[in-house]
């Protein structure tokens, strides 16, 4: 509908018994623009005016086949809306039939002109106020969905149903800008798209597949022949099924945060207001959906701080538990020592060495747990030096110990590295313990280093002894994660020793890895830089593992 | 009379511990059996026993006191079993209730004790506690 002109053209008919006036009223009307039906009488002329289906009736009073009045209130119940304008003879009662205008012969073409066309400007001006009310009602529709929204899913489905819906389209699809992976992904389920259809939306923002049109310089963007429209990714067009759409950008403030699109099967389905319709859903939608993407993040955050609160307690729990065990014996035999004067000096002896070992292991977990704390706390310092490996190894392992035999396995003239001695050797320690306490049968243990690069040198502890089933290693460098095997089981261990040597190691810029086979063996490795002091210059925090991120938007780690 | 002790614990300074005090006990006479893990245990029991106390680490390798205590209830409900626990948890404490056992101790624990709670354990009658189960 045309509003601006002051008179639109329209289509009338025209229910006129003299045959002579009707023509006279169809010439005056045509040459004013407007199309006009003629029904004559008696021929079907209610099924006439319903298929003309016209924005104007004008009927004379003296159309008697049937009565004007009955064909009046028949085509009124079919199209409601639908004004009369009826022509009564010079000398008729005005209120014969229900009409919005009434018009007495003769007829002036001047006032006919303006009658016709003020029915015809307040049609239009109601249809135009209809269709407002309905856009309004569905998005009022969309904005309800909003606040009764479970969940991605049912609001991403709402929103593409209600989008296509309001377009009386018969496709539409949420997709949003993953900020961290910079892409663009089809939200599930969509309206109108297979979930295979829906999962094949994903394209980078960057790089050579992304599409050419830039919604956050140029806005949205209508398209009625997709196929050939350079603008688009035309695997997408083709694999959606695309034939006209329409997409409008989610935005706020200044990111986008996704798209909406609406599209159809036929071509050329789309105007100029159906883009501001979807761009009026897109501006309400836009709101909901950062909202969504907070509520999902404070979510993500909750479980991981969650996480983090049961690690801390289960970490307290098992301390406690770790530390009252070798006290029961320690104060045990060191009442009977003191209780009963009658025990014999050999098995005294023994009493004694037995407190004095599980002191010394309690006061090794003291020190484990303190380390362990410091470093996550970040209160940790490193002091550095220069190291030559070859003689820092020899001093370091343990020799001795046990009926293993240590290898090493050193180029000479290897190169000095910079770390923390006293961590480094409890890194060794800690691997080539393990190695001899997980190697029950005996056999070799080798201690290679090798320089890699330049930069950095790798040190392998390997051993010949249990190994470990292939779904454990990754939680062995975990704290409190020892491998669960029936064999290994039988060998106590407190589970912090693995995850010492990958704090440290990662502490000195490095990283912790393990090859392994079970019944052949297990290799632990490690990389160092060879100056970790000045690789510490460069990075800015020890390790971040077990800690919690803080909340991060999309994006912003870009 | 001897009484036999079954002491399970996977840490075997505890176990020695347990074994010298009850061995050196003057007045009575104890035989200490050990197991270092759930399955341990439930084999002693099965072919070592019946027992007179048996006193119940919870931390076992292989699987929990728990679990372990359950399974005995199983085969002898009136063997006095004592948790010798280092977890001091509420929901422990209800834990071993509810698994079936006859008490809870947390280490360490003091010599006297260890040594008052395996005497009046061992001292109850069971055959005139359960006379249901006298008859065999």
């Amino acid at each position: 509908m045309i509003l601006g002109r002051p008179y639109p053209s329209g289509h009338v008919a025209l229910v006129h018994g003299g045959s002579e006036a009707a023509y006279a009223i169809a010439r005056m009307l045509r040459s004013a623009g407007h199309r006009v039906t003629v029904v004559e009488q008696g021929r079907r002329v209610i099924q006439t005016v319903l298929d003309a289906a016209p924005d104007l009736l004008i009927g004379s009073v003296g159309f008697q086949d049937p009565p004007l009045a009955s064909v009046i209130r028949t085509a009124r119940q079919a199209l409601p809306e639908m004004p009369v304008l009826v022509v009564v003879g010079r000398d008729d009662p005005d209120a014969l039939v229900e009409a919005d205008e009434i018009l007495r012969e003769p007829l002036d073409s001047g006032e006919l002109d303006l009658r016709v066309g003020g029915l015809l400007r307040a049609q239009a001006e109601r249809r135009a106020l209809q269709r407002r009310v309905d856009e309004l009602l569905g998005l009022y529709k969309i904005s309800w969905a909003f606040s009764l929204a479970a969940g991605p899913v049912a609001f991403f489905g709402h929103l593409a149903r209600q989008s296509a819906q309001l377009l009386k389209a018969r496709k539409g699809l949420v997709l949003l800008f993953e900020g961290e992976r910079r892409q663009i992904v089809g939200q599930l389920p969509g309206f109108g798209f297979t979930p295979e259809q829906v999962a094949h939306v994903r394209y980078g923002v960057d790089g050579e597949a992304r599409s050419r049109w830039n919604f956050r310089k140029n806005g949205p963007l209508i398209s009625n022949k997709p196929a050939s429209d350079s603008r688009l990714l035309s695997d997408l067009v083709t694999a959606l099924e695309l034939n006209s759409l329409i997409i409008a950008p989610l935005v706020r403030g200044p990111e986008i945060q996704g798209l909406l699109l609406v599209a159809d099967r036929i071509e050329g389905r789309f105007l100029e207001e159906d883009l501001n319709l979807l761009l009026a859903v897109a501006a309400e939608a836009s709101g909901a959906v950062e909202n969504l993407r907070l509520h999902e993040e404070l979510k993500r955050a909750n479980t991981l701080l969650q996480e983090y609160d049961r690690l801390k307690s289960e970490f307290v729990a098992v301390v406690a538990h770790d530390f009252r065990r070798p006290l029961m014996a320690i104060r045990g035999f060191a009442e009977l020592v003191l209780e009963e004067p009658d025990i014999p000096p050999d098995a005294r002896q023994e009493f004694m060495r037995t407190v004095i070992n599980e002191t010394e292991g309690l006061a090794r977990l003291a020190e484990d747990t303190l380390l362990i704390t410091r470093i996550e706390t970040g209160e940790f310092e490193h002091r550095w030096s220069e190291i030559e490996l070859g003689p820092f190894i020899l001093d370091a392992v343990p020799l001795g110990l046990s009926e293993h035999s240590v290898l090493m396995d050193i180029p000479a003239g290897f190169p000095k590295i910079v770390a923390d001695a006293d961590r480094l050797r409890q890194v060794l320690t800690n691997l080539v313990t393990n190695a001899v306490k997980y190697s029950p049968q005996g056999g070799s243990i080798t201690i290679r280093c090798r320089e890699r690069g330049g930069q950095h040198v790798v040190i392998e502890v390997i051993d010949h002894g249990l190994g470990i089933p292939a779904e454990q290693i990754d939680r062995l460098f975990r704290k409190f994660q020892r491998v669960r095997t029936e064999e290994h089981m039988r060998i106590s261990g407190t589970g912090l020793g693995l995850y010492i040597c990958r704090l440290i190691v990662e502490g000195h810029g490095g990283h912790t890895w393990v090859e392994s086979e079970i019944g052949k063996g297990s290799t632990f490795s490690f990389v160092l830089p060879l100056d970790a002091r000045a690789a510490q210059q460069t990075r800015h925090k020890p390790s971040e593992a077990e800690r919690p991120r803080p909340l991060t938007g999309p994006g912003s780690g870009n | 009379m001897s009484k036999r002790v079954l002491v399970v614990d996977d840490h075997a300074p505890t176990r020695a511990l347990i074994r010298t005090v009850l061995e050196a006990e003057k007045g009575a006479t104890f035989q200490v059996v050990e197991a270092a893990t759930g399955t341990e245990c439930l084999k002693a029991a099965d072919r070592q026993g019946p027992f007179d106390l048996i006193l119940l680490d919870v931390n076992l390798p292989d699987m929990d006191g728990f679990s372990v205590c359950r399974a005995m209830r199983h085969v002898d409900t009136s063997v006095p079993i004592v948790f010798v626990t280092a977890k001091d948890d509420l929901k422990d404490y209800a834990s071993g209730r509810d698994s079936g056992g006859d008490s809870y101790l947390v280490k360490p624990i003091a010599r006297a004790s260890l040594r008052s709670i395996v005497h009046l354990f061992t001292s109850i009658d069971r055959n005139a506690a359960k006379p249901e189960l006298s008859s065999k």
